[in-house]
């Protein structure tokens, strides 16, 4: 997808005689937006904004080791052999040329068309990551990074996406956090930003009065050719909207809530920075416990961290675990300023919302189920969404409600859809996914943000992998049966079992994740696993999950919707 | 759509006729949009022509537009015609090789193919060959044939008017030239493929042309196009035109072909005809003239301007202004020559001392240093002057700015009078690390700096860890200087600092002990800190707080009640004797 992003010169800090401003530059393609108020605590949201830097730079995928002189050399002695080679390889390209030009359009061109656009975005993450140690600056023009900021009523707040596509972070600003009158148009917009800016917002103190704006000078002066004026084109690729879809409606949905004292997370972020685990499972395993709070076990050391926060309010004992948990780091900065930290948790391997509370400002740190944005985490989530039912009416007659008001609690929402309540949550839950709406879990609201100017549709994301789809109805569907399960060493799993009258078995290590396996399907003997599961595997994986099984979650949702 | 657009002057009307694919309609649509003396219609006809010719089913509206364009001799919709030609034959350069028998060696090298996507002709109608008469069958976009056609005949219109009448070929191949742009020569093959291109600027490059003076026949022009003769490369084209006349006197048109052309091809090669053929002129270029090359868009283009600094005229007239305009440049081969004629043409008392640290902000070093060598030169009068050369805390250039610190450093130190903590505080808050080492060796230095209330307070709020550390070492000395709030938050964020501070932890506990002795009202908000210590991970922050717990709770048995309840978990031995 394209996105058309229009600055009026560059967000920065500016000193003047009436103070300092922190000026962002809003999008001007999208409405007008703007806000101008000067901040009562700067400390604090210097440091809450400073986290949130840390989420839209954040990368903790893999890094490959840098191998370019070798592949240089390799290149070159490639490139002696390829030479014999080129004569009897143009022949046979020329061949088969002059073949293709007769035949009709094959059939697998739109597979082919995918596959390759896959190929293409791989390349061009590497391309990017390379650059963003090299060349900061043609960096920022190829990487999606630009936050995107909300003035609502009662709230300004700000919203970034990492670009590893697995962690969301938002900065809610209270409107009391500011001093004085200012002036708002309220709605949402993309700001501009680069990694200057995070230079700038360590020039906030208290000595130095500093206004928070979101400038509105470019709507005035907009003048084609203006040589301040930046039209960029954003190519944003399917995975990071897909991600980012995942994850707003994963805010939406219901989740157990889990409140942790500051000194917990302190020692969760002091053993991550000091210890470097060397197998797996390197999960965070939440104890809960009715009327107890919450334990967290780090693994795989099994230090066992007890909170001191409030209890856990549930109705009965389960674990939880979640990965990715350096992800967490970004939270460092902001402990000092903690008042208590409140986690929902969806579920084991599906995303969790960490919320750190700082007076007049929340932090936000949304993580998806793994590091890597990957395919299971997306199909368990519509799984759990499964039971819920979008409708088109309803879904428009909230939107315009929302729009018109901003924000609402689900019970204000209830008369407005005019519809039952799956139906009203299923229709929020697919606003979220369309990126129109955002649930606030502090205020227990929905808000109406436009991530984009359009709604997120599903030809936008592009269609999801066809075993994805599959083996998500398989899982659904109950035919997944589990024969034999053995406990092998290093606490993995052999797990024999049968999907759709398809034999299969695959060995889960203490991550769950398969580790080998074997299918007897058509998909599984042309890739293997290298291609991801089969359908009948990742049903396997849907259905038995150990921690969580699929049918707990469901009747958790049932029981809230009741 | 497309009629109510083209009489209304839409600007969607281009786009309307890109996508039509009714040849018959577009037909009918030449002639009148031709004639059409509306401005709109104009800049229609030039937005479609750039576009390119290869739409299908187009061939009749491009062969009407064409004829009409040709037969009213409009230069200008013809220069867009070249344009627009030169782009419809491309051929690809491949490698190949093959295996001589007789040498019985393998050959290699590299030849143009044709784009075999393109027909080479129009399929041959069979069954209604009338007599004496071939028919063709249709085709949606011109064969290979017709377009070489529509290449040589729009050249011919142009070398036509060279032979008539060579000012106006001039104006209008020059006109042509303009047009060219990046993306239609990307690769070499592009540049030969443009036909009308290569003879405007390399006729006289080819073998089969008398051209004076002489050049390299670095041409081969045949039917299907120009090669490279064999023995030379592209890297030895020379400029020779076509129309010599043309060009000859036309230096001022030609320089503005440098500064209008929005392709490096064409941009080159006017450079080269100029230096070549044009030095007087060059080296008489008055300044007005290489200021609008400077300020080029083109790096090129810049670099060419900077290169005429040496010897340009009228140059010591140019207001301060425009000379910092030209600094601020960012292209490396031009900043160097730029700076070189700063220093022979300006002197620096031309610069008041703010702008001489504006340009110490610089990013390329010799313009930094420039702007620091003249600040030095400059009299720091009084406390304003101070501050304002705290900019050099915020320079780019590493080298630059520990010398502008270095030298701002000594000015506090000696200008007692003038010097302000404010100063100092400017450097603490410097994102560069080495300022802020500077800043705090300068309040080492100095008492008057060393017990600035200002600046201890201004380390409170410092974001970077180094500052802070060397605060909370020396905090328990200035605890007074502080409110409650601000000591909280400089303790929480040393104790619960994840990334470095461990010997600051012990420090931070003791005070913190301290605090609660002395000041028993702030426990309920500073015992959980400790709390917060001692239910760390690691042992040795366990073991602090548990000493600077046990410390505090003896010095103030009162306070064993909150402890207790704040820190539940805690149990005293004597306690439990008891």
């Amino acid at each position: 997808m394209n996105l058309d992003v229009t600055y009026y010169g560059k967000s920065g800090f500016s000193e003047g005689p009436s103070g300092n401003a922190l000026a962002f530059q809003p999008n001007l393609s999208r409405a007008k937006v703007f806000f101008d108020q000067q901040l009562k605590h700067p400390l604090r949201f210097r440091e809450a904004i400073s986290a949130l830097h840390e989420v839209v730079v954040g990368n903790l995928k893999f890094q490959k080791k840098d191998k370019t002189a070798y592949e240089a050399w390799k290149k070159q002695h490639d490139a002696e052999e390829a030479e014999v080679r080129r004569a009897v390889h143009d022949q046979a390209k020329q061949t088969e040329l002059a073949r293709l030009a007769k035949e009709p359009i094959p059939p697998n061109l739109e597979a082919d068309f995918r596959r390759l656009h896959d190929v293409y975005w791989r390349e061009r993450r590497r391309w990017a990551s390379e650059l963003s140690q090299n060349d900061p600056e043609l960096f920022r023009h190829l990487v999606p990074c630009d936050p995107v900021v909300t003035v609502a009523p009662d709230v300004v707040f700000f919203e970034c996406f990492a670009k590893d596509e697995s962690s969301y972070g938002c900065l809610y600003v209270d409107r009391d956090a500011f001093v004085g009158q200012g002036a708002a148009a309220l709605g949402t917009t993309n700001v501009d930003y680069s990694l200057a800016l995070y230079e700038h917002f360590q020039n906030l103190r208290t000595y130095r009065p500093t206004r928070l704006s979101v400038d509105p000078t470019g709507f005035e002066v907009k003048v084609s050719g203006h040589s301040t004026l930046r039209e960029e084109k954003i190519d944003l690729p399917p995975s990071w909207l897909r991600g980012f879809s995942q994850i707003q409606g994963a805010m939406g949905l219901p989740a157990r809530t889990v409140e942790l004292s500051p000194d917990v997370v302190y020692s969760i972020l002091a053993t991550l920075k000091r210890k470097r685990e060397k197998t797996g499972p390197r999960s965070l395993k939440f104890q809960l416990s009715p009327g107890k709070a919450p334990v967290v076990v780090m693994e795989p050391w099994g230090t066992a961290l007890q909170s001191r926060g409030a209890a856990y309010v549930g109705e009965k004992s389960e674990d939880i675990k979640v990965w990715g948990r350096r992800r967490l780091l970004v939270l460092s900065r902001l402990l000092p300023l903690a008042e208590k930290v409140v986690v929902q948790l969806l579920g084991s391997g599906l995303p969790s919302i960490w919320t750190v509370h700082l007076g007049e400002m929340r932090f936000v740190l949304a993580l998806s189920g793994w590091t890597e944005n990957d395919w299971t985490g997306g199909a368990a989530l519509e799984l759990l969404a499964g039971d819920l039912r979008p409708e088109p009416r309803a879904m428009d007659s909230l939107a315009k409600h929302l729009a018109t008001v901003h924000t609402a609690k689900l019970g204000a929402l209830s008369p407005i859809a005019d519809a039952p309540r799956e139906v009203l949550l299923g229709s929020l839950y697919a606003l979220a996914k369309q990126g129109q709406v955002i649930y606030d879990h502090a205020t227990s609201s929905y808000r109406w943000r436009q991530v984009m100017p359009l709604a997120l549709s599903e030809s936008l994301l592009g269609e999801e992998p066809p075993e994805i789809r599959a083996g998500r109805e398989l899982a659904r569907s109950g035919t997944v049966k589990v024969v034999r399960e053995e406990l092998l060493s290093g606490a993995r799993r052999l797990v024999v079992a049968k999907a759709d009258a398809t034999e299969l078995e695959g060995i889960l290590d203490a991550d769950g994740v398969l580790t080998k396996a074997k299918c007897h399907c058509a998909h599984f003997k042309k890739f293997g696993l290298r291609k991801g599961p089969c359908r009948h595997l990742l049903a396997l994986r849907l259905a038995g999950r150990r921690d969580a099984p699929v049918d707990s979650v469901v009747n958790r949702l049932k029981e809230w919707l009741h | 759509m497309l009629d109510e657009w083209y009489e209304a002057g839409d600007e969607r009307f281009v786009d309307e006729v890109l996508a039509s694919r009714s040849p018959a309609k577009l037909k009918s649509l030449a002639a009148k949009w031709y004639a059409d003396a509306r401005p709109f219609a104009r800049t229609a006809l030039f937005a479609y022509l750039d576009h390119g010719l290869a739409t299908p089913d187009h061939r009749a509206l491009v062969k009407g537009l064409f004829k009409a364009a040709e037969s009213a001799k409009d230069d200008e919709a013809m220069a867009h015609f070249l344009v627009a030609v030169d782009r419809v034959v491309p051929r690809q350069l491949v490698s190949f090789s093959r295996y001589d028998w007789q040498t019985r060696q393998v050959i290699s090298g590299q030849a143009l193919v044709e784009d075999k996507s393109i027909p080479s002709r129009a399929p041959k109608k069979k069954g209604s060959r009338k007599e004496g008469r071939v028919e063709y069958g249709p085709l949606a976009s011109f064969s290979r044939a017709t377009r070489r056609y529509l290449q040589r005949r729009a050249w011919r219109y142009f070398r036509f008017l060279g032979h008539r009448d060579p000012a106006r070929y001039g104006k209008a191949i020059r006109q042509a030239l303009a047009l060219y742009r990046d993306d239609h020569l990307v690769k070499p093959e592009n540049l030969l493929d443009a036909w009308g291109l290569m003879h405007a600027l390399y006729w006289g490059a080819s073998a089969d042309v008398q051209y004076e003076p002489k050049v390299a026949p670095v041409l081969k022009r045949q039917p299907r196009g120009i090669t490279v003769a064999d023995g030379f490369t592209l890297k030895a084209l020379v400029p020779a035109p076509f129309c010599p006349k043309a060009w000859k006197g036309q230096e001022e048109a030609t320089l503005d072909l440098v500064l209008d052309a929005k392709s490096r091809t064409v941009r080159a090669w006017a450079r080269q005809l100029l230096e070549r053929d044009a030095g007087a002129y060059l080296e008489k270029l008055p300044m007005a003239r290489v200021r609008e090359l400077l300020k080029s868009a083109h790096d090129d283009v810049q670099t060419f301007g900077a290169a005429r600094l040496k010897t340009v005229t009228g140059v010591e007239s140019l207001p301060i202004a425009e000379w910092l305009e030209l600094l601020a440049l960012e292209n490396p081969e031009v900043v160097p020559l730029v700076c070189e004629a700063v220093v022979k043409h300006v002197h620096p008392d031309r610069l008041t001392l703010s702008q001489c640290l504006e340009l110490t902000l610089s990013k390329a070093a010799s313009v930094a240093e420039l702007g620091l060598g003249w600040a030095k030169q400059k009299a720091v009068r009084d406390a304003k002057d101070l501050l304002a050369l705290a900019k050099v805390a915020k320079a780019s250039a590493p080298a630059v700015r520990q010398a502008g610190v270095e030298w701002l450093c000594q000015l506090l130190l000696i200008n007692e009078k003038e010097s302000r903590p404010e100063h100092v505080r400017a450097l603490l808050d410097s994102p560069h690390a080495d300022v802020r080492v500077k800043a705090l060796e300068l309040m080492k230095k100095d008492p008057r700096f060393g017990e600035s209330e200002l600046l201890w307070l201004a380390l409170a709020e410092s974001p970077w860890p180094e500052v802070r550390e060397q605060l909370v070492l020396e905090l328990s000395k200035r605890e007074k200087l502080y409110a409650p709030e601000t000591l909280e938050a400089v303790w929480a964020a040393a104790l619960l600092s994840v990334h470095r501070g461990s010997r600051a932890k012990r420090a931070v506990a003791a005070q913190v002990a301290h605090r609660v002795v002395t000041h028993s009202k702030e426990a309920e908000r500073l015992l959980p800190l400790l709390a917060h210590l001692l239910r760390s991970v690691r042992p040795p922050e366990r073991r602090t707080a548990l000493a600077a717990l046990a410390r505090a709770s003896f010095e103030a048995p009162q306070l064993a009640e909150q402890v207790k309840r704040l820190i539940p978990e805690l149990s005293f031995v004597s306690e439990v004797v008891s």
